[in-house]
């Protein structure tokens, strides 16, 4: 996500005391938060099952799924419908976020990489320095 | 029971389905049972039968978050469910399992 030039346009999502920018891309919709059924036995990334559109939905807790610690009462949770895996084989995953932030353009020179893991980089931003997220190492092949 | 139905039980607030082929016996009451040729799976009730699922998406994200394999994801009336392999049951399922 991080290679390339240009300048991609993500949406910010808090995250507790995190922001997350992910490829604007890759969103589908933002949703009030989805009602969500746990499944036992998850690790607790695993928020639960959704149903979204007539189709299952497994939502994701973003703020696990970063390490961020709790961040001050979200006053309007959101559920990021996005498509995750491999663009081979697609598939849509609810994000559960404590807003939607905002949409903004990152050049990719700004952008520092980091590892091999669901976050690919760093960016410094006015809103705060922001993790962006390559949805694409989310799932297991 | 038609080869491509599906059981709809629930249990520990979730839908489950189960190919209704592998059924081999259900006992309702206060406690349910389904009963498999190899294991008995406790419910919290039989919702019903359906006569075939609408969708069930592959659940490739889920399978990295959750450590059960599984035929997929499904919908029914609204509610999202989760597709067993009968014959890979989540233990934490099965009668007699901790």
């Amino acid at each position: 996500m991080v290679a390339g030039t240009g300048t991609r346009r993500f949406l910010l999502l808090a995250a507790g005391d995190r922001l997350a920018a992910v490829d604007a891309r890759q969103v589908r919709r933002i949703l009030r938060a989805l009602p969500t059924v746990p499944l036992p036995g998850a690790q607790p990334e695993l928020l639960g099952l959704a149903e979204y559109g007539g189709e299952p939905l497994p939502v994701l807790d973003l703020a696990q799924l970063i390490g961020a610690k709790p961040g001050p009462s979200p006053t309007f949770p959101v559920t990021v419908v996005v498509w995750v895996g491999p663009s081979s084989q697609p598939e849509l995953v609810g994000l559960a976020a404590d807003a939607a932030v905002d949409l903004v353009g990152i050049p990719q020179e700004h952008v520092v990489p980091m590892g091999e893991g669901l976050v690919a980089g760093e960016v410094a931003l006015p809103q705060g320095t922001a993790e962006i997220l390559d949805l694409s190492r989310l799932t297991v092949s | 029971m038609s080869g491509g139905a599906y059981l709809l039980f629930r249990r520990f607030g979730c839908l489950w389905a189960l190919p209704a082929k592998h059924v081999t016996a259900i006992f309702s009451g206060p406690k349910p049972e389904i009963h498999l040729s190899h294991a008995t799976v406790p419910a919290d009730e039989i919702v019903g039968v359906c006569a075939e699922l609408q969708r069930v998406n592959p659940a490739r994200t889920l399978g990295a978050f959750w450590p059960y394999p599984c035929q997929g994801l499904g919908v029914f009336a609204k509610e999202p469910m989760v597709v067993l392999l009968p014959d890979a049951l989540p233990p934490l399922l099965c009668k007699g399992e901790p």
